[in-house]
């Protein structure tokens, strides 16, 4: 008799059995066949039985969480066709072929060459470093009194260390939680990435913002950037690093992304604006910038004041 | 007999010319006791005080003045709430607005039936001179409360009499006498101890005065009639600010206007930076005195306020210079107005050449719901194109005429010079 394979699926790598017997009793009891240690599966769960001419006979068993086969609750199932999906209370087996396609074998990132230097572990290290120098920079460049160095530790502890962390511990946390892994290396060099580049962009925008004198800049940088960057990221490295299906991995993304989206929605002055939103304070153009690029001409006190002449006030609030 | 008759005349006319005798504060309470009412706002549906204030009797003795402040709740819900009187002897009736001064904060009511005998008015007297104010304080009774004067408030644009005594909330529009029982003045505000203000009564007069030639259109509200009161005075106020000559300060490289009118006090605001700070900053900050009282929610318009912010540092890159630089410039008007009272602001940006150097300016607008055309109107402007000096202006004026207001910055943007 040609053997079929039992594919138990679980979070992380499933577990196989290759059976050739013409019986088998699957349960949580440990006289069965294949034994199922989840709690909500019976002591004796399921009987499969196969017959010469490839008929297979699925009996149920179980009182509680009565097994399903290909999703009908019967107590006796019989079909020649494969694969045949089953549950047992919160267990989900599969009945394949020996010969059952599997799917083509995923590339590690930097397709597994220990000389890649972008996911090397001394890049996680590098890239940290690189981390720890732009919130030591950041400090620089936003404080005004004398340097103290304990207050550029505690800044860098608090602004860069602390809060990558936090993002490495989360990520690494729903990795764990989705693909029962634990890509660490991975994740840091991911991070480390996504910071950098936030924190390049965000001069970029700034510089943006005083060149069209004009809030719109940082409006949309922060939309873009939380709306489709981010999810994107996400999305790349649960399809590329974690070897999720791709429509899996938007919607994972799109869900573990949707906090920091909707914040940037409802904190975008620009949205609100649009929304019609009432604000006692006035939002006007604050930025000032060294390199003094703007696109606006400089005009004389009489222009501004005929244009001024025509500056409607705000809407009303509903 | 002529002889006799010389003598009779000299008497008589010393008798006629003799100054009215000083009164004491008894006979002054005593005299005018049954004159003076509580004021009363209530509430149509339960019947209860929204707000008291006190009020006299004017004129012909139908009329009563009080503060426009103690009966502003009708201006915005005449339907909702009503005005009444309360007499010493527990007699009471309606009154009905028939005219009001926003600006200096009194208003005219007029009554069905005769009230009582009219108190007279009168100038002020020499400062240090006693004054006695009367009211029903905290709902307590009629009281009277001794002080002297403390003359004409120029800062106040002239409209305040500064007491010195005790005013309480609920003595709002009684009036003060001077020594011989006449009214200087109707009670206002308090600061604090002691610090108590008065307007003068020949606003008073001219508010009776004008009554009688302008009466309500009937076809606005009553909101819109204040609204059209404080344009007026907002365009006049603003207009005798740009006839002044404005004197100028001088702020390190900039000559910028110092105390551009009476009503206008200008403080160092520099405040005490940290020992190890890398730069330094000389803070000037300018505001009138004559606000406006508007309603409960919108409390007081007429703010003008400006303010310089020089910043300077040898020591910070022009990275950090400007990072300092933008974080400080921040100002707001500072009230904290719902949607139901005021717009959105709307602001736009502009780079203007003053005086030879660029600023980055900023020209904000707001509208208040109620009291169409009276806006909020913030200007900034920051200095441009120096690595290690920074100088903005922020000028901020609440419930006026945006047009008259464009006026002033322009003036204002005309008296700035730099000296290289």
């Amino acid at each position: 008799m040609e053997p079929l394979i039992i594919e138990i699926k679980t979070r992380g790598l499933h577990r196989y059995h290759a059976f050739d017997k013409p019986e088998l009793r699957l349960g949580r009891a440990l006289d069965n066949d294949i034994i199922l240690s989840d709690p909500t599966v019976e002591p004796y769960h399921i009987k499969i039985r196969r017959h010469e001419d490839g008929n297979i006979e699925l009996q149920n068993l179980a009182k509680v969480n009565p097994a399903q086969f290909n999703n009908q609750l019967e107590d006796e199932y019989s079909t020649t066709n494969l694969p045949i999906d089953i549950r047992m209370g919160r267990i989900s087996v599969s009945i394949l072929a020996r010969d059952h396609h599997v799917t083509a074998t995923k590339s590690l990132a930097g397709n597994g060459r220990p000389d890649n230097l972008l996911w090397h572990p001394l890049s996680a290290v590098l890239l940290l470093s690189l981390c720890v120098l732009g919130g030591g920079l950041e400090f620089y460049f936003t404080s005004y009194n004398a340097l103290k160095w304990e207050n550029l530790i505690k800044f860098v502890f608090r602004e860069s260390v602390l809060s990558i962390a936090a993002f490495i511990l989360i990520l690494s946390i729903f990795e764990r939680l989705l693909v029962n892994r634990w890509e660490i290396k991975l994740i840091t060099i991911s991070v480390t990435l996504v910071y950098l580049l936030y924190q390049l962009l965000s001069v970029v925008a700034s510089e943006l913002m005083y060149l069209f004198s004009s809030d719109l800049t940082t409006s949309i940088f922060n939309l873009v950037w939380y709306l489709v960057f981010i999810p994107a990221a996400v999305s790349l490295y649960l399809i590329r690093v974690t070897h999720l299906g791709q429509r899996k991995s938007v919607l994972l993304a799109t869900l573990i992304s949707s906090p920091f989206a909707i914040l940037a929605i409802m904190q975008n002055p620009t949205i609100n604006t649009l929304l019609d939103d009432f604000s006692a304070t006035a939002n006007y153009q604050k930025s000032l910038s060294p390199l003094n690029l703007h696109l606006s001409k400089t005009i004389s006190i009489e222009t501004f004041f005929e244009q001024a002449g025509d500056l409607e006030p705000g809407e009303f609030s509903d | 007999m002529k002889k006799t008759s010389a003598i009779c005349l000299v008497v008589s006319l010393l008798i006629w010319f003799q100054p009215a005798s000083a009164l004491e504060s008894k006979e002054i309470y005593q005299l005018n006791e049954n004159s003076i009412f509580q004021i009363r706002v209530l509430n149509r549906e339960t019947g209860k005080k929204s707000s008291i204030g006190s009020g006299f009797i004017v004129d012909d003795g139908l009329h009563i003045a009080t503060n426009f402040h103690v009966i502003s709740k009708i201006i915005l819900e005449p339907e909702l709430f009503y005005i009444t009187f309360k007499a010493k002897n527990g007699r009471e009736g309606e009154l009905k607005l028939i005219a009001m001064d926003v600006a200096h904060d009194l208003a005219l009511l007029v009554s069905s039936e005769h009230l009582g005998k009219p108190i007279v008015t009168a100038d002020l007297p020499p400062k240090g001179a006693p004054v006695y104010a009367m009211g029903n304080p905290l709902d307590l009774g009629l009281s009277l409360a001794v002080g002297t004067n403390g003359g004409i408030l120029n800062q106040t644009d002239d409209s305040r009499i500064l007491f010195s005594g005790s005013l309480n909330p609920g003595m709002s529009g009684g009036p003060t006498f001077n020594e011989n029982g006449k009214v200087i003045g109707i009670n206002v505000a308090t600061a604090r101890n002691d610090i108590s203000f008065i307007v003068p009564s020949r606003f008073l007069n001219e508010l009776i005065e004008n009554s009688a030639i302008n009466s309500f259109d009937s076809k606005q509200t009553l909101a819109d009639e204040v609204a059209a009161q404080l344009l007026s005075y907002e365009q006049s106020y603003i207009e005798e600010v740009l006839a002044e000559d404005w004197p100028v300060v001088q702020l390190r490289q900039l000559s910028v206007p110092g105390t551009i009118s009476p009503t206008v006090r200008c403080w160092d605001n520099s405040g005490k930076l940290k020992a190890n700070a890398l730069f330094k900053r000389y803070q000037i900050r300018c505001a009138n005195q004559n606000h406006v009282y508007l309603d409960d929610a919108n409390k007081f318009v007429g703010n003008l306020i400006y303010e310089y912010y020089w910043l300077e540092s040898d020591a910070l890159n022009s990275v950090r210079f400007y990072n300092l630089y933008e974080k400080l410039n921040k100002d707001q008007i500072e009230n904290h107005l719902s949607q139901e009272e005021v717009s959105n602001f709307n602001c736009d940006t502009w780079f203007v050449d003053v005086s030879g150097e660029e600023f980055k300016a900023n020209l904000c607008r707001r509208e208040y719901v109620e009291y169409a055309g009276l806006s909020d109107v913030l200007f900034t402007a920051a200095l441009t194109g120096h690595s290690n000096q920074g100088f903005f202006i922020t000028f901020i004026m609440t419930g006026t005429d945006f047009k008259a207001t464009l006026s002033l910055v322009k003036k204002f943007l005309e008296n700035i010079a730099w000296n290289p």
